[in-house]
């Protein structure tokens, strides 16, 4: 990755680079940070301390490269193994079941678990109801979802920021998209927009 | 993506169309692994072309497809963007200006 290599910046340029190239992103960490702590003052914590970060490390940081990834990078890395250590015990996910799912039995198992999810149910869902679907995912499915489908970054790009390869980042995808749709079905029913 | 990757892509996609034909299930899989890389923009133009093609006589898959669609949808439309803090940026300038 391009964040291995070493530049010397001066002091003035640090600044310059670190607000054209950083600072732009701070509402889309913010709402990253909220949605990984879902707590307003733990987010703004999480995003200082990624700033800090990024700033004491902005020699391997290459101008012109994709500071909104190497910021995300950072702050997933943060979250994962300082913040959330101060708050609980990570949430395991076993990844060996999740890695072979493409070739699982069990594929075919979920696909039909969520099969009396209507389209129609899903569009009357309301902003709440579809946060909370999403907080209710462990850390790790959570992260792919709001990665690809909020902040619109490619599979390339989110094997960078979660350091795997792009193979696992689509079957952690399709395992959390898999998981997601359950929960939504769960809120749709309970709001009764379905007819089961 | 590379041309040789793009070849092998459409050898996939041939060798799992021919096997699809006596094996149902691998269909399904493959249909909505194809589903995803089409809705996040993924896909190369032959495994579009081709799952849309496949869409035409699958009411199956059209109805996975639009639900794929509407959960993405609601995804980035409903869920609520957060204002930043006033506070948030002006610390981090201060605390920057101490590293110094």
């Amino acid at each position: 990755m391009s964040e291995e290599l070493n530049i010397e910046y001066l002091e003035k340029d640090k600044h310059r680079v670190f607000n054209e190239e950083f600072m732009p992103y701070i509402d889309a960490m913010y709402n990253f940070a909220f949605r990984l702590t879902t707590d307003e003052d733990d987010a703004k914590d999480l995003v200082q301390d990624t700033y800090m970060k990024a700033f004491r490390f902005i020699n391997s940081f290459q101008k012109g490269t994709n500071g909104k990834a190497w910021l995300f990078r950072i702050l997933k890395n943060s979250f994962i193994n300082d913040f959330r250590k101060k708050s609980k015990e990570p949430n395991k996910v076993d990844y060996q079941e999740i890695e072979g799912f493409y070739n699982s039995e069990d594929a075919d198992v979920d696909v039909v678990a969520t099969h009396d999810l209507r389209t129609e149910s899903v569009r009357d869902l309301i902003g709440d109801e579809v946060a909370n679907a999403l907080n209710a995912l462990a850390v790790d499915f959570r992260i792919v979802i709001i990665l690809c489908d909020i902040e619109g970054f490619t599979y390339e790009e989110m094997a960078k920021i979660l350091d795997i390869p792009i193979g696992t980042v689509r079957s952690r995808l399709h395992r959390a998209r898999i998981l997601l749709k359950d929960t939504l079905k769960v809120y749709a029913k309970t709001m009764g927009y379905t007819q089961k | 993506m590379k041309t040789s990757d793009k070849s092998k892509n459409i050898e996939n996609i041939v060798e799992t169309i021919e096997n699809s034909a006596s094996n149902p299930s691998k269909d399904k899989d493959y249909c909505l692994a194809t589903l995803y890389l089409i809705l996040d923009g993924e896909a190369t133009d032959e495994q579009t072309m081709q799952f849309k093609l496949h869409l035409c006589e699958c009411f199956p898959n059209f109805n996975n497809y639009c639900l794929e669609t509407a959960v993405k949808e609601v995804l980035q439309k409903r869920i609520e963007k957060k204002c930043v803090p006033n506070d948030l940026v002006a610390n981090i300038k201060a605390k920057i200006a101490l590293e110094i």
